[in-house]
């Protein structure tokens, strides 16, 4: 871990609270996203530990993770507890409790347009496959990219354990999900391909983590999005966008010219974390998981 | 998966809250006004020109008082486009920031939670607020990743926290762009708002403010926050057609400044040549303040004056207002 940017583990060590969880930023409180971010960043060291110890008396009676001990709603992070879960073996009552709450979370459905709006309007205001819900950012709301991708993550690492049809018909609407979702460049963005008839661009952060949920597949779309994400690498993103396409790209088994994340002691716990989960020798391998 | 209570006691803050709810209740006044409330316009041609003096001269002729406070401006920072003018121009937020200081003002930081982008400070440096505003690093609050208090409901979607820097804020400045918007006809300093809406808890884009009904949450996080908001629109250049993000740019010159949300948002509406009795969150947010000009003490220039007719979209056409 470290490889091209050592001085981002020390940095993302530096942050840890006496609790064991992580801010966004220095001197934050612990929340739950960044914690997640950085125990999949330090997979393996004795951190990780004191990151789970955190994490775990934190999970709600119903499931799921509230994003802060301040705010004690689920979270869609939750997905990331249940990855962490996983990847530490911990197939244990609280996992399958957290796998529940997600195979049950599906996002609404968005009413389809009346007869009266489809004879006005020559297409919806929203174009998408309604049927495929993917999952939301919060319980009850309409489905998004990022959850989706975290939670497909999520089951998918659980699939061996958990059994049952109903976790990959979720995987396999999820991934659906997000390929019916992609822009006309290749790309992603948060979710919304065309709206009011204009289609809309990707953005790089999303385009990474659509490949990343989608990094079991393989056809023409994914190359599209490959090929869409080359074109955003090439532009020199930095931050988020930088540290997912590095994910992206590994997972995929892209070749591409690498470029260590800058990061400072002002950059955010997650860009820092996933700029590490990036590297050559990062968790990306344990996020994809299978034989990377 | 319904949303989970908090069970916790209230602090400080928390209470602090509730206090500005119950302000902005009481000073629910449906219909009858008690004074007109003053809205200053001004003409700025360019960003290039001194902005400070102009808006230091806006806020005076308001009323704003800022000696001694904590101020938090809140300017739009949604996407960043070269081709169009989708954010609060950075050289009008440090004129801003220059404006307030040198009336006295404790200390001005700057706030954004962006809707869509989820790296916050990667856009700011794109849309040129580094380059722009001096310490900016230090200044800078991304309030999608704020510590947070509960500050309300938002109704079925259960409660509603916000970021903690503004409610530790003595006033807050809501530093719009003059747009019109594909679903609430236009954005203006309440709906700017959304930005306050923490996205470590609900995600992006905000979907919860969606499905809340984006009107009623407008007028939700303006009954919020009204009581210590005030307001200075980026009217120099602004965005017509399919805002808040794919309109086109559109040169207004004009800076708008008010204490009265409303007042201010209905001021705008009238520039672009929009019937503010039309637009759906004025109509609601009647308690907060008025969009009547009757009741709108206009200083500076005469809106009607330097009215433009911003493009709109065929499903917003109504709201055209009629000319003379």
């Amino acid at each position: 871990m470290g490889g091209s940017n050592p001085g981002a583990v020390d940095l993302l060590l530096a942050r840890q609270n006496a609790d064991g969880g992580f801010g966004f930023r220095a001197g934050q409180s612990s929340w739950l996203e960044p914690t997640a971010w950085a125990a999949l960043a330090l997979h393996g060291r004795p951190e990780m530990d004191r990151a789970m110890a955190w994490l775990g008396p934190m999970q709600l009676a119903g499931g799921a993770w509230p994003a802060s001990p301040n705010a004690q709603r689920e979270s869609w992070a939750t997905s990331l507890a249940i990855l962490l879960k996983c990847l530490r073996g911990e197939f244990d009552a609280s996992w399958r409790k957290a796998v529940a709450w997600l195979i049950s979370g599906e996002a609404r459905r968005i009413p389809d347009p009346s007869w009266l709006e489809r004879l006005l309007h020559r297409e919806d205001a929203v174009v998408q496959d309604r049927s495929l819900r993917g999952w939301p950012w919060t319980p009850g709301a309409a489905g998004w990219i990022e959850p989706t991708v975290h939670a497909i993550r999520a089951l998918d690492h659980s699939r061996p354990r958990y059994g049952g049809a109903a976790l990959a018909e979720k995987i396999e609407m999820g991934e659906r999900m997000i390929l019916d979702r992609q822009c006309r460049d290749g790309g992603w963005n948060y979710g919304n391909k065309r709206v009011l008839g204009e289609d809309l661009d990707s953005f790089p952060e999303c385009t990474a983590l659509g490949l990343i949920g989608l990094c079991r597949r393989r056809g023409p779309q994914v190359e599209r999005g490959i090929a869409c994400a080359l074109g955003h690498w090439s532009r020199a993103p930095r931050g988020l966008a930088q540290a997912l396409l590095r994910v992206a790209f590994r997972m995929h088994g892209v070749a591409f010219a690498d470029r260590p994340v800058e990061v400072s002691g002002r950059t955010d716990t997650t860009v820092l974390a996933l700029a590490l989960i990036g590297e050559p020798e990062g968790a990306w391998r344990q996020w994809k998981g299978g034989a990377a | 998966m319904a949303a989970v209570e908090g069970r916790r006691r209230m602090n400080r803050r928390e209470w602090m809250a509730c206090g500005l709810a119950a302000a902005a209740c009481t000073r629910r006044r449906p219909q009858a006004w008690r004074r007109k409330e003053p809205v200053f316009v001004l003409k700025a041609e360019s960003y290039e020109r001194e902005l400070a003096s102009e808006i230091r001269r806006a806020v005076q002729a308001t009323g704003i008082a800022v000696r001694g406070k904590t101020v938090l401006l809140k300017p739009n920072l949604v996407e960043f486009s070269r081709a169009t003018a989708i954010n609060t121009h950075p050289v009008f937020v440090a004129a801003v920031m220059e404006a307030l200081l040198s009336l006295g003002a404790a200390d001005v930081r700057i706030g954004e939670g962006p809707g869509h982008r989820r790296d916050t400070w990667t856009l700011a440096e794109e849309a040129g607020y580094f380059a722009a505003i001096s310490r900016f690093e230090d200044r800078f609050i991304d309030l999608n990743r704020d510590e947070v208090d509960r500050v309300g409901e938002l109704g079925e979607w259960g409660p509603l926290w916000a970021p903690r820097s503004l409610l530790d804020a003595d006033l807050i400045v809501s530093l719009p762009k003059l747009k019109t918007h594909h679903w609430a006809g236009a954005t203006l300093s309440m709906k700017n708002l959304f930005g306050t809406v923490p996205g470590s808890l609900y995600g992006w884009p905000k979907n919860v403010l969606h499905h809340h009904g984006i009107d009623a949450s407008i007028v939700k996080l303006a009954e919020i926050w009204a009581p210590k908001t005030v307001a200075i629109v980026d009217g120099i250049v602004g965005m017509e057609g399919n805002g808040p993000i794919q309109g086109k740019p559109r040169k207004a010159g004009v800076i708008v400044a008010g204490a009265n949300l409303p007042a201010v948002d209905a001021t705008c509406c009238r520039l672009m040549g929009i019937d503010p009795g039309r637009v759906n969150f004025l109509a609601m947010s009647q308690h907060l303040g008025p969009a009547d000009a009757a009741w709108i003490e206009q200083r500076g220039e005469r809106p009607e004056t330097l009215r433009q007719d911003f493009e709109l979209m065929p499903m917003w056409a109504h709201l055209r207002a009629p000319k003379g």
